[in-house]
């Protein structure tokens, strides 16, 4: 039986906000109460309740939602599934299962004691399944592995049918293959409540993983030096990082406001065997920023792993470390604070221009505001993503870009919300203003030869103020109308929607 | 040619347009009228022809004359506050400020001439899209809102200074019916307070339900009444007692009357039903006596046995003999009860209406008016000009 939790209960104030501060705005949208589900007919009787109370039910698993989509619910409800957490096969299941409650880090753990595979999931361990697979869910084993999402078989899932009863459904290639297909990507939120991925195959975890982290000094990077590493970076994974021996390489560029020291680039790397026994591509790589002042130095800005080991690869200092302890250091993720985020794919690697509109921002100061927490993080993209045909049977579009990029900005103080955002939406819409956009689709990553749109998990409500904001999250190939198909068929009454919800 | 420099252009030919209406309006024949009394006031109509908008008119003898027009997107419904002092649009709309959400707009209204000035733009809640009807609670202190497109009821406080807020209380609605299409889900259309001020009556097209709804702590449901499948609760109408209640069903053309128990909030037995199509439109007498529904291009009055709920037919009068103007989106009684106001998608008919019997005079036009929608009259003040 579902647990309520009613604005009186003294867990109310810690459970009613996610990870991002600024949700809900204010007071008055909060909802009414959260509803904590145990189990899937938990779960189907909670929310079989909240629509035959005629509340809204938002949905939530890790509470990593960027934007205000669940915790801004004014009097309604959020379904909250944090403790549906199972990972694994039960019984005679030869499927693995994971529940949406389930967070990154345990779905890693889980996987590898047990089977020794993963998902090739996410970059923050705090984020839980439910979100991250419907959306589309990337990390640092997509180049070699593809998406989480690419890899489903099926999904158990509730949806409530035009006499407002709820439908048990799991979905897959078979039955129901529409629902199945737009739960691939598609974003959460949208057309009912999953409470179950369920995996036939998955693929096998790493032993082993090389780590670096390559350090740039602001006092040593001019605009000149800046504009190189850009290119340096973006060219690599156009050109060489598609080739399937690069897959097993992932960087992070984090591009951080020049009032911090420096920026930084981490890389992690193994062979697509899942080994270490030739580092002839990582070591080519880190060559590469020589020459732009990019020094790896020990450790990575994450925590260190006792069982790391130091390893002198030419000019390189890397670590050698197993693959869960690698996935153990990212497993932190954000705590509770403010934040803005955005997204842009891009399919080949920066111009002179964005590169110099970057260093523009990233120099350009805001009176009376710490800009320390403001940043860029572009991540290498492509590989076993962009395999051809998978774009056709899930429901994430971008299947061919080299890079993708997440402009974000922390801060702790409600007032400091307007700048810090402003901030931000000036670098993005400068950024994509330039001569690599298309006019017609100006201050957005619009699709063209250059861009391929915006990440669904990364939702941005500012893209709102654009008309075709449902091309930027997916695509101009007529995948957004086929989503507007199934909402229309398994969700009739808009029941599951938030600012940036499939609109039948 | 020199724009305003605050108009984009979009904003300009919007302007164009309602200067060009206005200057239309201002050669529009007056026709000769045969009734006798005349109230004095104002009109209120919202409009969405080319452009969209709300047209102020002043009536005076047989005369409306255009004196303001303000634009409104998609004005479906309006309402006066109990004061007078502001009127309240509906925006049937599908997005609002980039998210899809209906809204109302609040208008001061100026007591000697009728002119209209806003006040403010208040968004739906998230996924009210598309709402249909407002309605004031008799105590001026709360909207209480049908959203058509988004399935659902929105109530909005309202403050001191005749301003609406942010909704309260959203309640979302499912449910569907056996018509194909028109039934494929909940379409909430009308919404009415009950005498008590506490609860509202929904009517759903879609799901063929009339429910009624506490107000007291958001919106809850305390009854929902199953209507015939199929029937397509359109309009309601409450007897001035507050104890009889009146159903017009769009999908099957009837009219409905049921007992309400105000104190309980409970609809009761059903009293009366009529086939015939009477699913366009729906007032109540302020004389309690009839009851005024419209279908199939007439009008029809029925005499109201306040005892039993029974309804007589007093008298219809046809408007489809006046050429294509015969597709009626509202009807609203005068205050007084001298006048009963037809929208069509051409005219506005105004159509006198004795207290006595119910007999309907010879539909006149008072205003040529393409896709009026929705209608607000507000009798004269003393200093009426």
């Amino acid at each position: 039986m579902a647990i309520v939790i009613a604005r009186r209960d003294s867990r109310f104030e810690a459970l009613h906000r996610g990870h991002n501060a600024r949700w809900p705005a204010e007071d008055a949208d909060a909802a009414s109460r959260i509803v904590l589900c145990e189990n899937a007919n938990d779960a189907a009787e909670a929310l079989q309740q909240i629509v035959n109370a005629g509340l809204r039910p938002t949905l939530r698993s890790g509470a990593h939602c960027y934007e205000d989509f669940v915790a801004n619910n004014p009097g309604g409800a959020i379904l909250d599934l944090s403790l549906l957490t199972s990972v694994g096969k039960s019984g005679n299941e030869s499927s693995y299962r994971i529940e949406p409650g389930a967070l990154l880090w345990d779905c890693y753990a889980g996987l590898y004691k047990r089977y020794g595979v993963t998902l090739p999931g996410g970059t923050c361990g705090t984020v839980g399944a439910g979100g991250h697979i419907s959306g589309g869910g990337y990390g640092l084993l997509s180049r070699l592995h593809g998406l989480t999402c690419d890899w489903l078989s099926a999904v158990d899932t509730l949806t409530v049918d035009a006499k407002g009863k709820v439908v048990p459904r799991t979905v897959s290639a078979t039955y129901d293959p529409d629902l199945f297909r737009a739960c691939r990507g598609g974003g959460g939120g949208n057309f009912g409540v999953i409470t179950g991925y369920l995996f036939d195959k998955l693929p096998p975890a790493p032993s082993e993983v090389m780590r670096a982290h390559v350090q740039f000094l602001w006092a040593d990077t001019t605009e000149e030096r800046f504009v190189r590493i850009m290119k340096t970076y973006g060219e690599y994974w156009e050109t060489r990082g598609q080739d399937p021996d690069t897959w097993g390489m992932f960087a992070i560029l984090t591009v951080s406001h020049q009032s911090n020291t420096g920026f930084g680039m981490s890389v992690q790397f193994c062979n697509p065997d899942g080994l270490c026994n030739d580092l002839t591509i990582l070591n080519d790589y880190l060559d590469r920023f020589l020459h732009c002042g990019g020094v790896t130095v020990k450790a990575s800005p994450a925590t260190g792993s006792d069982t790391a080991q130091e390893v002198c690869v030419g000019s390189h200092t890397l670590r050698r470390i197993t693959w869960l302890g690698a996935a153990g250091e990212e497993a932190g993720g954000p705590g509770s604070f403010r934040g803005k985020y955005k997204s842009a794919y891009l399919k080949r690697g920066f111009s002179e221009a964005e590169a110099r509109c970057m260093y523009k921002h990233m120099q350009r100061t805001v009176p009376g505001h710490d800009l320390r927490s403001s940043m860029v993080e572009i991540d290498s993209y492509g590989g076993a993503i962009n395999r051809k045909g998978i774009g056709d049977v899930t429901a994430t579009a971008q299947r061919s870009s080299v890079i993708k990029m997440q402009p974000m900005a922390f801060w702790n103080k409600q007032e400091d919300d307007a700048a810090r955002c402003q901030w931000l939406k000036d670098l993005y819409i400068d950024l994509f203003s330039g001569p690599d956009a298309d006019p017609q689709h100006a201050g957005t990553p619009y699709p063209n030869g250059h861009y391929e749109g915006c990440y669904i998990n990364y939702p941005d409500r500012d893209m709102l103020e654009y008309p075709w904001w449902p091309e930027l999250y997916y695509g101009t190939d007529g995948l957004y109308p086929f989503l507007q198909d199934v909402k229309r068929r398994y969700d009739p009454h808009n029941i599951f929607h938030h600012a940036m919800s499939i609109r039948a | 040619m020199t724009m305003p420099f605050s108009l984009n252009r979009r904003e300009f030919v919007r302007m164009a347009g309602v200067a060009a209406l206005l200057k239309q309006a201002a050669s529009l024949p007056t026709v000769a009228a045969q009734s006798t009394r005349i109230l004095p006031g104002y009109a209120f109509v919202g409009v969405m022809g080319v452009v969209h908008g709300v047209h102020v008119y002043a009536i005076q003898n047989e005369r409306w004359s255009l004196r303001q027009v303000v634009l409104s997107n998609a004005p479906v419904s309006m309402a006066l506050h109990p004061s007078r002092k502001t009127l309240y649009v509906l925006n049937g709309v599908n997005e609002y400020q980039g998210l899809p959400r209906g809204s109302v707009q609040t208008f001061s209204v100026h007591p000697g001439s009728g002119h209209l000035t806003l006040q403010g733009r208040q968004p739906l809640s998230l996924s009210a899209t598309m709402p249909r009807q407002l309605t004031v609670s008799p105590d001026g202190k709360w909207l209480a809102i049908a959203v058509h497109g988004g399935g659902a009821y929105n109530l909005l406080p309202i403050a001191a200074d005749g301003q609406a807020g942010r909704p309260c209380g959203i309640l979302k609605e499912t449910g569907c019916g056996p018509v194909p299409n028109l039934q494929d889900r909940a379409y909430p259309t009308a919404v009415l307070f009950d005498k008590t001020g506490h609860r509202i009556i929904t009517a759903d097209l879609g799901s063929d339900r009339v429910c009624v709804l506490s107000t007291e702590d958001g919106l809850a449901t305390i009854e929902r009444h199953e209507m015939t499948a199929g029937a397509g609760p359109r309009h309601l109408a409450l007897h001035p007692s507050g104890d009889i209640l009146f159903v017009a069903n769009a999908l099957e053309g009837s009219l409905s009357s049921y007992s309400y128990n105000a104190a309980r909030g409970r609809i009761g037995t059903r009293l009366a039903h009529l086939l015939g199509g009477f699913g366009d439109a729906l007032a109540m007498h302020p004389n309690g006596e009839f009851l005024l529904a419209a279908g199939n291009g007439e009008i029809t009055t029925w005499r109201i046995e306040s005892s039993n709920g029974d309804l007589s037919r007093m008298h219809s009068r046809k408007l489809a003999d006046l050429g294509n103007s015969s597709e009626l989106s509202a009807i609203a009684i005068t205050p007084d009860g001298s006048e009963v106001m037809a929208l069509t998608n051409q005219v506005i008919f105004r159509i006198q209406v004795d207290q006595a019997c119910g007999h309907l005079g010879q539909p006149l036009v008072a205003e040529s008016v393409v896709n009026a929608r929705s209608i607000a009259i507000l009798p004269a003040s003393p200093n009426f000009a």
